[in-house]
């Protein structure tokens, strides 16, 4: 635990410093520790650094560290209770739900203030969430590919409907497209503030819930005769997962695989209990997004990439890798 | 702890009656195999003892009835172990017999000494006790059914249902823990009841047969009354000679009915 938070901890102090403007690593550090400490020292950064750093890196490390906590344990929350090694936030049609919600909310509601996207995200990912294990339920099979296959779909089915409601809607497209794509780019402190309370909250009750997660592990039946109500708390953990997903996608963009690749990474290092991959998917799923952000803004400088490409880049060779081996076990 | 079943009727949705009014008494440290032809009800009946499934009717444990229970106090009372359980890749033996402490926890509360201590005693008794960081995946069948057991023993259970517990086990496995089941059971009484195909076994290690018939109890009392040639040939419609052993009980032999 101490060693991810330790590579939390540089992976932040990186994104802060790095970049088109250079930090210099020790003042940053003794930047930060000053002012969260309290200490009336004076800066040995000038102020444009000091605007660089609190203005613009700082909130878009501590964004960027929020979603990628949240993604990473929504994932590894999904994975647990649907006892699917393949469950992801966006392969479920989660993040195509939330993008849904949102979009119908900016079409039809005038003038919708930015407090009330979150909410609309979340209803359009509870559906998204419970049609997918819906249909892939409905299809019988035990085969984990089930479950992702019908995400898949409703994935599909969401996103035409989005992008047919964004046609009828051409007036509000533009901003649509701002909210699809915001990344963490146009990232600042309200962004921060907006999204900070869900991922709290939801990372305490998953965090909270993990013990429980291991004793869901051996089935519903069993988790029952050891006393345990499967249902109610698949049930909260996935309203818990699915709203903080909802809130990560709407401040920061539809982010695919952080919520595969981070999960099975501790796994192969910690072992499958959640005790453990919960709240160390939560640390390094933080410093994950961090450094991804870090390689989008640097890789092509001064151009962007959206970080999407960066999580995508690395996840779907690391999906077809898990595909591999979870095919595998079932035999 | 005893159990007791009045009229118990289970019928799944959409699906067959299972049980239809079943009466059955088991007596506090009695053991009781329940036997019968496949589909006759036997593994929801144990499922409906544990509170898994919705039954009509009574099913009491020391005369309270399992509808005024918790799931929790019926899971601190009955310990359920299926035929075929879920094995989760990936976890060790020990996390996985912890998971037995579970009805002992508060809700969000970690694991304490003495539910460590819990688990060690129940991978000592089961002749385990070197396996606590091994891996699920590794273990021979029979070593598999031992760490099972052994999660049912740190629940430390009042009733044990075991459902088919030595079907994917050999022959000499499946007396060897039948065995430790019974070893275990003078240590530290409990009440049993398993539901078994092998007939002889169930003769030799269960204090008393309950045959179950399309969904009723048929016939119950001690082996050398149940198991006889008749009744075996009338409820699984199989050709069989039952046989006197000399060191006591009977057994189950098939015969091949053309060779007659």
């Amino acid at each position: 635990m101490w060693i991810a938070l330790g590579i939390l901890f540089l992976s932040a102090i990186f994104g802060a410093t790095l970049g088109p403007a250079g930090l210099d690593p020790w003042q940053v550090i003794r930047e930060i520790l000053g002012s969260a400490l309290l200490v009336d020292e004076p800066s040995s950064l000038s102020a444009t650094e000091r605007a660089i750093l609190w203005e613009l890196r700082v909130p878009r490390v501590v964004l960027g560290g929020l979603v990628g906590a949240m993604l990473s344990v929504a994932g590894a929350s999904y994975q647990g209770v649907f006892r699917n090694p393949l469950a992801d936030p966006y392969l479920l049609g989660v993040a195509a739900g939330a993008g849904l919600g949102a979009t119908i909310v900016i079409a039809y509601v005038p003038d919708p203030s930015a407090r009330v996207l979150p909410f609309a995200a979340f209803a359009g990912a509870v559906v998204a969430v419970a049609l997918a294990y819906a249909v892939g339920r409905s299809m019988g099979g035990r085969s984990p590919l089930t479950l992702i296959l019908a995400g898949i779909a409703i994935a599909s089915f969401f996103t035409a409907l989005q992008t047919y409601l964004q046609q009828r809607n051409a007036e509000t497209i533009r901003q649509v497209y701002t909210w699809i794509l915001g990344r963490l780019a146009t990232a600042g402190w309200s962004e921060v503030l907006t999204l900070a309370p869900y991922v709290v909250v939801c990372a305490i009750v998953l965090v909270l819930y993990r013990r429980l997660l291991d004793v869901l592990s051996v089935g519903d039946a069993e988790a029952d005769s050891l006393g345990m109500s499967s249902g109610r708390v698949r049930l909260i953990v996935v309203i818990f997962a699915t709203l903080g997903t909802a809130a990560a996608v709407a401040v920061s963009g539809l982010i695919a695989f952080v919520g595969i690749v981070v999960p099975h990474t501790v796994r192969l290092m910690v072992g499958t209990s959640y005790r453990s991959l919960i709240p160390l998917s939560m640390v390094f799923g933080a410093a994950f997004l961090i450094l991804a952000d870090l390689a989008a803004r640097t890789i092509a400088a001064p151009a962007e990439l959206p970080i999407g490409v960066i999580t995508a880049f690395i996840g779907a060779p690391f999906f077809v890798f898990i595909l591999r081996t979870s095919l595998r076990s079932i035999g | 702890m005893s159990v007791r079943l009045e009229s118990v009727s289970v019928a799944y949705p959409r699906g067959p009656q299972v049980l239809r009014e079943l009466g059955l008494t088991v007596e506090t440290n009695e053991w009781v195999a329940v036997i019968g032809p496949n589909g006759a009800g036997k593994s929801t009946l144990l499922k409906a003892i544990a509170g898994l499934v919705d039954a009509n009717g009574t099913i009491a444990l020391d005369d309270t009835p399992i509808e005024d229970l918790t799931r929790k106090s019926i899971a601190r009372r009955v310990a359920y172990v299926p035929q075929d359980p879920t094995i989760p890749p990936g976890m060790s033996v020990g996390e996985y017999v912890l998971l037995g402490r579970t009805p002992h926890l508060a809700y969000f509360a970690a694991e304490r000494d003495h539910d460590v201590r819990a688990v060690e005693l129940a991978l000592e008794a089961l002749d385990v006790a070197g396996f606590g960081d091994r891996s699920l995946e590794g273990l021979s069948g029979g070593e598999l059914q031992r760490v099972v057991l052994a999660r049912a023993f740190a629940q430390e259970p009042s009733i044990l249902l075991l459902d088919e517990p030595t079907s994917a086990l050999d022959i000499g496995h499946q007396q060897r823990a039948l065995e430790q089941i019974g070893d275990i059971r003078q240590r530290r009484p409990m009440t049993i009841l398993s539901a078994m195909h092998d007939l002889t076994l169930a003769g030799q290690f269960a204090d008393r047969l309950a045959l179950i018939s399309d969904g009723r109890v048929v016939m119950d009392g001690p082996p050398a009354h149940v198991l006889t040639q008749k009744v075996i040939s009338s409820y699984y419609g199989a050709s069989v000679e039952v046989v006197a052993l000399e060191a006591g009980g009977v057994a189950v032999v098939p015969v091949r009915q053309s060779s007659r």
